[in-house]
Parts: structure tokens; C-alpha cells; sequence
């Protein structure tokens, strides 16, 4: 690993770190960047594919919002070869939605410079909106509070609930090519960088960034402490959840009104399917039967098989929830999604003593099969 | 129904066990017409009285898999279209020879029609009678019409005429009319082209020992009779008990070799297979029963087979069975206690043991052919029929053949081996199996596509009423009524006897009168009846797809015959979720490919040359890739077999056999370079020197061949006089005066075979070497002295007479054990072996002359070319078998296979056997003019594919993968077995079960969970 701190002297963050990553598309290093920059209305963050390093400007790689999850972003670039090595900035719920889609062949991580921002939090897309229409600028008043460890929403906002209950608030490097440090330093005077020793060397030799060893022994401290506290928070949630949710009678509340649009699985990362099964001809009913249904049960809910639906997405990819929260951003019922399969997820995934995004290493648990399972799945064991 | 009109060949096979199974298969699936005349109620021989087998533990011969026919040959012989089973008759005269045969087939008079008769089982409830039954040793009951095995395809009823009473409760009591108490033999004479001999064996009688009490004490069992405690078919349910209180043994002891290798009783064989199987009930009694102690009394283990020494060192280790190696001379019993006590031999001092169960392991007897001598068929000194050593499952009679254990005691591996071998001895003496001869043999017909997917469907529901009995029992009235309401059911309709050609026929003016495209039939088996409506379909232009079975025998009326509502209600909700089901009906898959009729065989020693010669017997073109640049491998070094033939001779005449045959062409020099492509249709790209061929062929069989092991224990390579068998056979054979000097020679074996951390499997071969080189050097030098130090001494079978020969000419065995192993010093120039000596129990010096060690056999370094071709290699380098009871030179899926000691060490007529079934296995896939992809399979959705390989890693048949270009799944359709685990694991069903895809398997449910 390769460290720099740099200064940024009269400069700004956004404007040093779009210096740098001119440098980088100048350098031949990587041919494009995926990363966050203004939206035309002005108000709000989305990503865009940059080529030219003078459209860099507008860009802010630690803006406070995901209105679409970049790993499926990142799946659209890279499912064929692109040709090319591409640059992409990302959140740590979205480096680790990247972990999981390369696993299902989803994203060539040969073809990526994955460059990993830490997590300050983040707003839901309209209140993000409102926020900038009111004149602020969430992220530089979030990066403002870094260096304390502990950062607060605006006063007349709250951050998503994904975030709140977060255990993630950066990923290891073993994970990604470069990581922008942004917990527990003063951002207003400098930039923290990580990179693999390849990377470093690379952009050393082409003159990108020089890494002078800086630390910040502050960032790990901040970090641990931030997950120790998001730790407790999630248990908190997801424990009043399962209270709440504990019968099937219960679910089916939760769920009674949802209106089968199903953005929750278009936006979902993990949810890499070309087109679901629950839009393939698997579910194109006939008309019989759904008026056997109606006859057999005296009447049915029309439409038919949204349970089916998010019992389904439950079963394919709760274990590799990655928990970013996109469900909820994306429900227009408003339907608590995330913290079900939150829920769900982290009881799967403590079966299977997987994580998902820990590591590109670790097999999906459904491609693989030990003996003691077959003791479980039969029923065998004590 | 073969191409072109040719005749089929008529074959009698002579016995349904597992020999005569497994060759009429193969003849039938090369267009023969074959008749099994068997003498008892049901095909199966043996095989039904094995709850489970070594070394797998598991029956695993139904593999439940659709397409491996092979695996459950009871279910295949019963369906294959060209083999006519013929239970209840035996041969009573057979004159004629080859193109003529005449047999006389006498009916047993077995008093219950098979085939009206549908296992109801009433008349035995009804039948009065009790009497010992002899499939257990009189262990059970049963009455005087009972079942013969219990879990048979077809029933296999029948009257024991001694017993009965003739009271005809039976007979008012059969629903079907199926008992006739009246049966008298009748006897038909029947013409064949050609005979089969696979008559099995019999067990030996536990009486022939009357010191160990046998029929006397209740307590001491049959081999027989142990099998049926540890199957849960069994009276117990798998407990074991000593029979005397039905109380749990603490202690049991196995008494090995009773009725083997005992000339005192006239049998002078091994068994072959006592071993095994004891270790296999010992393990069994051991885990169902951990405070039962377990000891074996033998004289030699003789595991070796691929896998069996593992599984005798887990029953050792594992489950603690105690091996003793010592006879047991008596057996007697406190007739107090019933306790057993033992007494046996302990290096000459006599030693007592007790027991609470004795089981004697049971040796083979040959059996007993009427018609042996009228045909002149030779048979050895025990009743073994006699075949040449290099020309396995050929008897002295033409036009007869001959496998099994009727050519000596074998398991169930070899047994299969042999009988394939058979059968390719018997096709090639026909001359059958030539392209376009029997081109559509293979009894799987084509079905001509009706459009019907297209068309909105028309449903004909159709239950039979199996002579009124299911009728009566499920109220098909009240099912049809229901069923007519759905929509789209436009005809239905009770029929009768779907389970025959007649009877099926009936449905062809229903379907045309209602112009049907979609047929369920509510009957019995659906595997009994699968193949009957797919011949029915492709006649009358039916997609066989679009018929559903709705099995109402064995899912209603058999688990549910006391609880009526459940019964009726349940046959309801099934013919419902078919209705639904065939409403979504798709298409089979309906890829077809040409077979390119030739064979790529890679090895030029002696196993690939024989299945190249005899595929090329049968007409197809072979290549032939030899590494070397010249034919004949390994045995061109071998000098004289233990049986006195020359392994070198055998070698080279095959070699000009091969160089002769137009239809082989012989690449020398050459290697594999590259491999492509699927049953019938494979590229090989073969490079030989610069210069790289690519041939196109059906079929493949990879016989790299194997090698004596290097050592470097026990001085080899330092000191001269330590030589392998290898070399002291070649100067047997060609410097014979030089050993006339020699005055001793120390034979070791075992050098690093059944060793931990070195070959841990036993090498098969050595004991025999061994044999046939000291018998060798006695015969030269009678004076010599020749000390065998051995582990086990594995002469099994017939073998074992020429162990008697060697010990009778002065060859002295000595065992030793892996953890005292002898030890070799040179001291002064004097060659020196220490060992233990067991008998003597003391330490004991020789000073040999000569010291040979038995290094054993190691495949060649096969791990670039199995890379190649994508084919598994075992732990151990050699070729992997799919399946270790049935399928022995088969990889997963057909096409390709492998043989001889690419496979496994074996004897050179092992060899011969295997690669002859080898050629057998490949002619069938040839004997196909086309390959249809199964209708058991799977469909893949390019458009829904996301290409993220769950599938692939679901697979366990290789058969699925990413196509590298497209990043989409594809599947090879000649390896998939229609399991489903790929369609299960698709998350979003772009690969679907055909007959079975999501929607139909929800839409079923539903209809089901109403």
C-alpha cells in the first residue's frame, strides 16, 4: 500500500481531486470516468462517463446522494469487453455491489480502476434536491465534520435509513485500486489517498500523483468507532423490525401496497438478471387462471404475485445484499424494503458465514456445497 | 425395426442376472433381437437380495437419472423394445450351431399369469400356507404364492406346488384372474443366431461345513442370511440379531473362505467376493449397532478392486472391525446360553473365542447346465465354463459366449465388464452391427413434430382401468366428470391396458375423432409405459411431449389404498395439475446431429488395439494414435502369463492385425493436441512431429496404457541382485541358465502399493506375477529356494489353484505386516533380509541370492492429455470411471470411454475384457445413424440469460458452460442428463426444464394446493 497526503493550498477539494483525475485520463491510464457530476437541473448528483477532462468540472466524487447504484452502471460498461480501462468512482455500498457482480460474471474487474470514496452519508434524492435548491452545498458542509469523526445531517434533513444502520463506511483496499480517505480528515486542507503498490507506481511513472507517504492515523480511529456506533444502530433497527414483522399476517401488511413497478428490483445492484422472471412468460398467466384462482378463493388480489415477487428477490439475492438502500430510494409505497432485506440478509448470510463484498475470493454460497450441509439440508443433524 | 430392412440377429441369453442384463442390453441396443430366458419368477438374479453394495454403499446401480440406461438394468430390460424377457423357462435342449440354434425353452410352471398380474399382492394375505423361505436361508416366512424379490419392476408372483393346499383362496381372491393353479409345463423350441451363456452361480451350501454347526445352531448364519438382516427390505428392517432370541449380538464373528479355496470340499477357488462383501456387512453391522464388536476370521483380504482398499482400511479404522488372520476349525454351542464358542488356529497353538453370532461367508458355486454337454460346451474341473485367456466371453463352442460368474466368481464390476465383452464378441462373430445394418437399433424413436405448440390445445384425458381394478378403487367417473369441466379437456374417455401395444392403440380414434394435440393418461408406472407412448407417438405423428402421465398406482392408490377420501381427492388434484401441465406444454428440444460412424483411439498398446480391431470388426473406420512409432506398448516386454500364454505374441499379432485392416488408419508418433465436440461429432487435432492432422469421429476411447512403478526402496538401484518382476521375468524367459546357480530368492511385495502417502491402492497384478516368476524360476531350478514376503496373497479366483501349485512345488509364503515391514542390509557383500516371521513368531534372516520386489502398476502421466480432452482423471493419475458398479470404462455422458490400465491395473485378459466393452460401449453410439438431444434436458432462453455461470457451477455433468464469445449459457445436450440442477439454480428461468419449466411446476402447484 501507497499513501499521500496532499495539501491543498489555495485550491479546492472538488477542484484538486478533478486536477487529479484530468491527470489520470491525460496520462492514458484509463480511457473514461464514471463519476458523480451535476445533473442539468443543477440541483442534484448522477453518474456520468467522462472522456473529456474539461467536462470534469461539476463533478463531486464525495456528493452526499446515489440516485442510481453505480455497479449496475458499471455492469452495463463491462459485461463485454470495452476496450478500454475505466475509471470508476464509487460509494463503499457500490465497491462492494462490484464484488458480488463479478462473482456472477456481471462486471470485468480487469477493466476497471476502481477509486473508492469514503461514506459520510447520504440524503434521499429529493431531499437532496431541496437542500440545493435552498442554497447549500450538503456535501462540503458533510466534509466539513469529517475530521470530528462524526457527521450530521442538515438540520431540516435526514440521512436515508440504509446509511444510518451502515457498517461500511469505507472498504478495505484489498477491494478496490485507490481509495479518497475522507473520515477523520480535515478536508478543507487536505486530501488522504491510498492506493494498491501497482497503481501507485503506474501513476507515479505518468506523473499523476506523487505518493509521499503522508498518514492520517486519525481516519482508522474515526472509522472504527463509526462502525462500532453503526452497529448498534442496525441491531436497533432491524431488531424493532423483525418485532414489528413477525408474523406472515404481518408481511402481508408490510407489503399491501406495493404496486408491482418493481423499481426495487431495477434498482437493486444485485439484481443482475436481463429481464426478471417475474416480467418472462414464467408469469404470464391465462385467464382461467385467474379466474380459477378468484372462483377457488372467492376472490384474489389483483395484481397477483408481489409477495411471490419480493419472496423471490429474497430468495435469489438476499445473500449477496449489499444493504445501499436503493429499494427504499426507489419504492414509491414507500414500502421499508431495505430493512427487510437487511433482516433477511444478515441471518442468511450468518448461516452461510458469507459477507457480501468481503471479498472477490469467496465464492457465492449457491455455487458451492459443503458436507455438513447436506446434514442440514436433510435434516440430519442434531 | 432396422434400416434398410436388414434382418435382426436373434440372440438367446441364457439367464437374467446381472450378466445376462447387461449383455442383452448391449445386443439390443445394437439391433439384435434378444430373448433372456430366465428359470426364476422375475429377472435380477442375485442383485435383489443387495440392499446396498460396496464400495459405494449404495445400491447405485438406479441412478434415477433418465438418460443412463445402463444404470438400472432391471428397469431397461424391461422396456427395451428388442428384448423379449421370457421368466419361468429353462433351456432344456439347445443343438444347432451358429445362424441355427435350436432351444428347447421348458416353462416352470410358476401358476400366476406375469402379465395380467398387477402386483396387488392380495393373494398372499389370503393364502393360508407358511414354509421357510429360500431367499433368505428359511430366515423368513412366506406363503406358497408369494412375491420372489421384493422390490422387483415387475412383480414376479408365483405358486410354490409343494406347499400348496390347492385351496384356491388365491385364485377368488385375484382381482385380474392372473392365478392358475392349473399350470402345466409346456415347452416351445426356439431358433437363434447366436447364444449367451450367463447362468450366474449359486451360493454355496453353509451345511458343507458341518463344524461350524450350520443348521444346527440357530446362531450361526449364512452370508445370506446376514444380507437380509442388514436390508431394510429384510425381516428385521436392518437390525441385526442372533436368530436363537431375536436379542442384539455383542459380539459377532465372520468366518471367511467356507465353500472357497478349500480342495477338502472340492472347491479349490476364491470367491472373489466374500471379502468385500463381508467388510461391507461387518461395516453395516458396526454403524447400526456401535456396541456390537465385529471379528473376521480369513486367511488373505482380497480387495482388489478400484476404491476397495480405501474402503477395507475404513472398516478396519474407521468402524474398528477386528481382522484375525486364522481358520477357525470348529464351532460349538452352549446350549445353555446359545453362546458360540470358536476355536481357532494362532500359529500352531489352538485359541478360543467366543461369539454371539457366527456368520459364515459363503463362497460361489458354478451352476448347472442341462444342455452343457449337448453342445459340447468345455467347462473346467469345478463347472466354471472354460474361455481361452486371451479371448474373454468366447466359450470352445462357436456361436456360444459366455460372462459372468459362469465363467468364474467375480463381482459385480467385472461381471458387467465381462458381459459387455460378450456381447462384442458375439456382435463381431455375427458380423452385425456393420453401418446401416442396425441403424435404428437403439429402440428410442424419432418423433415427427406435429405443430401442435402453435395450436390452441385440445385435451384428451384417458384413465385405464387396469381390468376394472383402478376404475372400481378411484371412481373414474367422478375424475372424468371433474376433469371434462376444464377448459379446453374436450374428450374423456375410460380405457383399458395402455401398459400394451393394443391397449394404447385404442386412444388413436379418440384423438382423431376429437383432433387431440395433448393427452393425459391416468395409469400405473410411468416409466413402465414411457417408451410404449413414445413408439406410439412417432407412429401416428404425435409429439411425444405432449403426453403426461398421471401415475395413479404407486402416487395414489398404493401409499393411500386404507384412506378413500384421501385417495379420491388426491387422483383429483393430480389429473387437475396435468391438465394445467400439458396446457404448457413446449416442445422437446429437437437438435439432431449426424453421427460421424468412426473412432479416434489414443494408445497403440494392447488395449487400444483391441478395441480398434474390433470396431473396425463391425465395419467402422478407426484412427488409431499411438505415441510411439511402433504398435504393441508394454506387453511387448511381458515374456509368459501365469496361465502360460505369450502376452509378447499376443501383442504382435494384434499389431499386424492392425497394420493389416484397411478400415484402421495408424498414427505413430503422434500426440493429442487439441479436442472439440460431443457424442457422435468429436474434432481431435493430433500433431506429429511439425505437422498437426484433424480428424472428425464419433466416438473416442483413450487407452494410454500404464507401467511398472519405480522404487527406490529395499536397495533397488544400488545393489545388482535387487530386481523388479519385471526383469526377472524377462530373464526367465531369455537367460533361463543363468538362474540355475541361484540357491534362494526373496520375493517382497506390495513395495509401495497399499501404502499410505505412497500408491495407496492395491495393484492387482503383483501376486499373480509373483506366482507365475517363482513357479517360473521352480520350474528351472527345482532347488531353489523361493520365500514369497507377502500382505495379502490376492490369487482370487481361478488363480488361486496356481497359489496351490506354487506352495505344492516348495514356494514358501510368508505374511508380514505394513507396520513391520521387512528390512534389506548388505553387510559384507552378503544381501540380507530381515523380517518377522508370524508363523514362527521370531525374527528371521535370509541371505538371498536374489531379491524381487512387486512394485505395481502406475498409470502413464495422463494429466496434459485428460486436460485436453476435459476428462477427469482419480486420485491417483487414472482415467475416473462414472459410476464404479455399472459403468466402468464410461465417462459421465456417451461418447467417450477409456480401458486397460489407463483405467485401472488389471490382468492382461482384464484388459482384454474392458477394452472389448470398451469397443462396445462406442459401436452402440455408432450403430446410430443420428443423435436426437433427449427430451429430458433443458432449454436456455438467450434472451433472459445474464450469462453469471450459476449453472455451470450447478452442473454436475460438465454439461453447461459460458460461451466465450456470445457470454451467454449453452448446453451440451450429449452430456446433460436432464437432472434439472441448472434450471433449479437460474434465478430468473432463462434456462427452463423442458416438460417441467417454472411456469408449469407453479401452475401444477396451484392447481394442487386448491
Amino acid at each position: 500500500m501507497k499513501t499521500t497526503v496532499i495539501n491543498l493550498e489555495d485550491k479546492s477539494f472538488n477542484q484538486s481531486i478533478q486536477d487529479i483525475l484530468a491527470r489520470l485520463l491525460d496520462s492514458g491510464l484509463v480511457g473514461s470516468i464514471l463519476l458523480p457530476k451535476k445533473t442539468t437541473g443543477g440541483d442534484n448528483y448522477v453518474q456520468a462517463l467522462v472522456k473529456n477532462p474539461r467536462l470534469l468540472a461539476d463533478t463531486d466524487v464525495s456528493a452526499p446522494v446515489i440516485l442510481v447504484q453505480s455497479a449496475r452502471l458499471i455492469s452495463n460498461l463491462t459485461f463485454g469487453d470495452p476496450g478500454e480501462r475505466i475509471a470508476v468512482v464509487v460509494k463503499p455500498c457500490e465497491a462492494r455491489a462490484v464484488v458480488e457482480l463479478t462473482k456472477f460474471r456481471q462486471i470485468r474487474r480487469e477493466s476497471l480502476l476502481i477509486i473508492a470514496v469514503d461514506c459520510l452519508g447520504t440524503y434521499e434524492p429529493k431531499v437532496f434536491s431541496t437542500l440545493a435548491k435552498s442554497g447549500k452545498d450538503p456535501a462540503a458542509d458533510l466534509r466539513k465534520q469529517a475530521a470530528s469523526g462524526r457527521c450530521e445531517p442538515d438540520p431540516e434533513a435526514s440521512f436515508r435509513t440504509a446509511c444510518t444502520i451502515c457498517e461500511h463506511p469505507s472498504v478495505p483496499l484489498e477491494l478496490v485500486d485507490l481509495i479518497i480517505g475522507l473520515w477523520g480528515i480535515d478536508c478543507e486542507e487536505n486530501i488522504y489517498i491510498e492506493a494498491a503498490d501497482e497503481v501507485a507506481a503506474q501513476m507515479e511513472e505518468k506523473g499523476v500523483l506523487e505518493f509521499n507517504g503522508g498518514e492520517q492515523p486519525r481516519r482508522s480511529e474515526c472509522l472504527s468507532a463509526l462502525r462500532e456506533e453503526r452497529v448498534k444502530a442496525r441491531d436497533r433497527v432491524l431488531g424493532d423490525f423483525s418485532r414489528q414483522v413477525s408474523s406472515l399476517k404481518e408481511l402481508q401488511k408490510l407489503l399491501s401496497t406495493c404496486m408491482r413497478c418493481h423499481n426495487c428490483m431495477i434498482n437493486c445492484p444485485i439484481c443482475y438478471c436481463r429481464e426478471c422472471v417475474f416480467r418472462s412468460p414464467t408469469f404470464e398467466h391465462t385467464p382461467d387462471q385467474y379466474l380459477g384462482w378468484a372462483r377457488d378463493k372467492g376472490a384474489i388480489r389483483m395484481p397477483t404475485d408481489t409477495m411471490m415477487l419480493h419472496l423471490t428477490r429474497l430468495n435469489h439475492m438476499v445473500i449477496s445484499c449489499v444493504g445501499c438502500g436503493l429499494c427504499d430510494t426507489a419504492c414509491p409505497s414507500d414500502i421499508p424494503v431495505t430493512s427487510l432485506f437487511r433482516t433477511v440478509g444478515l441471518r442468511a448470510q450468518k448461516m452461510m458465514e458469507y459477507e457480501p463484498g468481503r471479498s472477490y475470493d469467496e465464492p457465492a454460497p449457491a455455487t458451492t456445497f459443503r458436507d455438513d450441509e447436506l446434514l442440514h439440508e436433510s435434516g440430519t443433524a442434531n | 425395426m432396422t434400416a434398410g430392412g436388414a434382418k435382426k440377429h436373434r440372440v438367446l441369453v441364457v439367464g437374467g442376472g446381472f450378466a445376462g442384463m447387461t449383455a442383452a442390453l448391449q445386443l439390443a441396443e445394437q439391433g439384435c433381437a434378444v430373448t433372456i430366458a430366465e428359470k426364476e419368477a422375475a429377472i435380477g438374479g442375485h442383485f435383489p437380495l443387495l440392499d446396498r453394495t460396496f464400495p459405494t454403499d449404495s445400491c447405485g446401480v438406479c441412478f434415477l437419472s433418465p438418460k443412463q440406461p445402463a444404470y438400472c438394468p432391471f428397469i431397461e430390460c424391461e422396456l427395451r423394445e428388442n428384448i423379449t424377457i421370457k421368466v419361468g423357462r429353462e433351456v432344456a435342449g439347445l443343438t444347432g450351431g451358429p445362424g441355427d440354434f435350436r432351444a428347447k425353452l421348458r416353462t416352470i410352471a410358476l401358476g400366476v399369469d406375469q402379465n395380467s398380474c398387477i402386483d396387488c399382492g392380495v393373494c398372499v394375505t389370503v393364502c393360508p400356507v407358511r414354509v421357510p423361505d429360500e431367499f433368505s436361508d428359511g430366515l423368513e416366512e412366506r406363503r406358497a404364492i408369494y412375491k420372489q424379490y421384493p422390490k422387483m419392476v415387475r412383480a414376479g408372483y408365483r405358486i410354490d406346488f409343494d406347499a400348496c393346499t390347492r385351496c384356491g383362496a388365491c385364485l377368488d381372491a385375484c382381482p385380474v384372474h392372473a392365478v392358475n393353479l392349473d399350470s402345466e409345463a409346456t415347452e416351445e423350441e426356439l431358433i437363434f443366431d447366436a447364444v449367451l451363456l450367463a447362468p450366474g452361480f449359486s451360493l454355496v451350501d453353509g451345511r458343507l461345513k458341518g463344524e461350524y454347526g450350520f443348521g444346527r445352531y440357530p446362531n450361526v448364519v449364512s452370508s445370506r442370511q446376514l444380507e437380509r438382516m442388514i436390508s431394510f427390505s429384510g425381516p428385521s428392517g436392518g437390525r441385526v440379531y442372533a436368530p436363537a432370541d431375536g436379542s442384539m449380538p455383542r459380539r459377532v464373528a465372520f468366518i471367511q473362505c467356507v465353500g472357497s479355496r478349500d480342495v477338502s470340499c472340492g472347491r479349490g477357488y476364491c470367491s472373489s467376493v466374500c471379502c468385500m462383501y463381508t467388510a461391507k456387512q461387518a461395516a453395516f453391522i458396526r454403524e447400526r449397532s456401535p456396541e456390537t464388536e465385529v471379528v473376521v476370521y480369513y486367511i488373505d483380504i482380497r480387495g482388489m478392486g478400484k476404491g476397495y482398499e480405501t474402503y477395507l482400511n475404513r472398516v478396519r479404522k474407521e468402524y474398528q472391525v477386528e481382522y484375525r488372520r486364522s481358520m477357525v476349525s470348529t464351532v460349538k454351542e452352549d446350549p445353555r446360553t446359545r453362546k458360540l464358542a470358536l476355536v481357532y488356529d494362532a500359529g500352531g497353538k489352538f485359541l478360543r473365542d467366543e461369539a454371539d453370532l457366527v456368520v459364515l461367508s459363503l463362497g460361489f458355486d458354478a451352476p448347472v447346465l442341462d444342455f452343457a454337454g449337448d453342445v459340447g460346451l468345455d467347462t473346467d474341473e469345478y463347472g466354471f465354463c472354460r474361455t481361452a485367456e486371451f479371448s474373454p466371453g468366447v466359450t470352445s463352442v462357436p456361436g456360444i459366449f459366455a460372462a459372468g460368474a459362469f465363467c468364474g466368481p467375480k463381482d459385480i464390476p467385472e461381471t458387467v465388464m465381462e458381459a459387455t465383452c460378450a456381447a462384442d464378441a458375439l456382435l463381431v462373430s455375427l458380423a452385425a452391427g456393420a453401418p446401416g445394418e442396425t441403424a435404428a437399433g437403439t429402440g428410442i424413436p424419432t418423433p415427427k413434430e406435429g405443430n401442435v405448440w402453435v395450436e390452441e390445445p385440445r385435451i384428451g384425458v384417458f384413465l385405464c382401468s387396469c381390468s376394472g381394478f383402478m376404475e372400481e378403487r378411484l371412481d373414474y367417473s367422478g375424475l372424468l366428470k371433474k376433469a371434462g369441466q376444464r377448459h379446453r379437456v374436450v374428450c374423456t374417455e375410460i380405457v383399458d391396458h395402455v401398459c400394451t401395444a393394443e391397449g394404447i392403440a385404442g386412444l388413436r380414434a379418440f384423438i382423431g375423432k376429437h383432433e387431440l394435440n395433448r393427452l393425459i393418461i391416468g395409469a400405473c408406472s410411468v416409466r413402465l409405459m414411457e417408451r410404449l407412448l413414445d413408439k406410439f407417438a412417432q407412429d401416428i405423428g404425435f409429439n411425444p411431449n405432449a403426453f403426461t402421465v398421471v401415475n395413479l398406482q404407486e402416487q395414489c392408490l398404493l401409499p393411500h389404498a386404507s384412506e378413500s377420501g384421501l385417495l379420491k381427492a388426491k387422483a383429483a388434484a393430480l389429473v387437475d395439475a396435468a391438465v394445467t401441465k400439458v396446457y404448457r406444454d413446449l416442445p422437446a428440444i429437437g437438435d439432431t446431429f449426424a453421427v460421424e460412424r468412426r473412432a479416434l483411439v489414443i494408445g497403440g498398446g494392447v488395449a487400444g488395439m483391441t478395441a480398434a480391431l474390433s470396431l473396425a470388426a463391425r465395419g467402422y473406420g478407426v484412427f488409431l494414435i499411438e505415441k510411439s512409432d511402433k504398435l504393441g506398448g508394454r506387453l511387448l516386454d511381458a515374456h509368459y502369463t501365469l496361465k502360460g500364454s505369450s502376452p509378447r505374441e499376443l501383442a504382435e499379432s494384434l499389431a499386424a492385425k492392425v497394420t493389416e485392416d484397411k478400415r484402421i488408419e495408424v498414427v505413430a508418433g503422434a500426440e493429442v493436441s487439441g479436442h472439440s465436440g460431443h457424442a457422435g461429432n468429436y474434432t481431435t487435432a493430433v500433431r506429429t512431429g511439425e505437422d498437426v492432422h484433424v480428424f472428425r469421429h464419433g466416438v473416442m476411447i483413450v487407452a494410454t496404457g500404464g507401467r511398472e512403478a519405480a522404487t527406490d526402496e529395499y536397495l533397488y538401484g544400488q545393489d545388482r541382485r535387487v530386481v523388479t518382476q519385471v526383469e526377472l521375468e524377462k530373464r526367465i524367459a531369455t537367460a533361463p541358465e543363468s538362474l540355475r546357480s541361484v540357491h534362494s530368492v526373496v520375493m517382497i511385495q506390495c513395495v509401495g502399493s497399499r501404502e499410505p502417502g505412497k500408491r495407496e491402492y492395491c495393484s492387482r497384478v503383483c501376486c499373480t506375477h509373483a506366482l507365475k516368476n517363482a513357479l517360473g524360476l521352480k520350474n528351472e531350478n527345482p532347488g531353489a529356494h523361493v520365500t514369497v514376503l507377502y500382505r495379502d496373497l490376492r490369487a482370487y479366483g481361478l488363480y488361486e489353484d496356481y497359489y496351490r501349485a506354487a506352495r505344492e512345488a516348495g514356494v514358501l509364503f510368508t505374511p508380514y505386516d505394513l507396520e513391520a515391514k521387512p528390512e534389506v542390509s548388505v553387510d559384507g557383500g552378503t544381501l540380507r533380509v530381515t523380517y518377522d516371521d508370524q508363523i514362527l513368531r521370531s525374527r528371521v534372516s535370509i541371505e538371498p541370492d536374489m531379491l524381487v520386489l512387486s512394485t505395481g502398476i502406475e498409470p502413464a502421466d495422463n494429466r496434459e492429455l485428460a486436460a485436453i480432452l476435459k476428462l477427469p482423471l482419480d486420485e491417483y493419475g487414472f482415467f475416473a470411471e462414472s459410476n464404479s458398479k455399472a459403468a466402468l470404462v464410461d465417462f459421465a455422458g456417451e461418447g467417450r470411454y477409456h480401458c486397460g490400465l489407463a483405467s485401472v491395473p488389471l490382468h492382461i485378459e482384464e484388459t482384454l475384457t474392458r477394452s472389448r466393452a470398451a469397443a462396445s460401449r462406442a459401436a452402440a453410439v455408432l450403430a446410430r445413424e443420428t443423435i436426437r438431444a433427449s427430451k429430458y434436458s433443458v432449454a436456455v432462453s438467450t434472451r433472459l440469460c445474464s450469462g453469471c455461470g450459476l449453472c455451470v457451477e450447478a452442473c454436475p455433468y460438465d454439461a453447461r458452460e459460458i460461451h466465450p464469445e456470445d457470454n451467454i449459457a449453452i448446453v451440451h445436450y450429449d452430456l446433460c442428463h436432464g437432472c434439472g440442477s441448472c434450471a433449479a439454480i437460474c434465478p430468473n428461468g432463462a434456462t427452463q426444464q423442458i416438460g417441467f419449466d417454472k411456469g408449469q411446476i407453479m401452475a401444477m402447484a396451484g392447481e394442487i394446493m386448491r
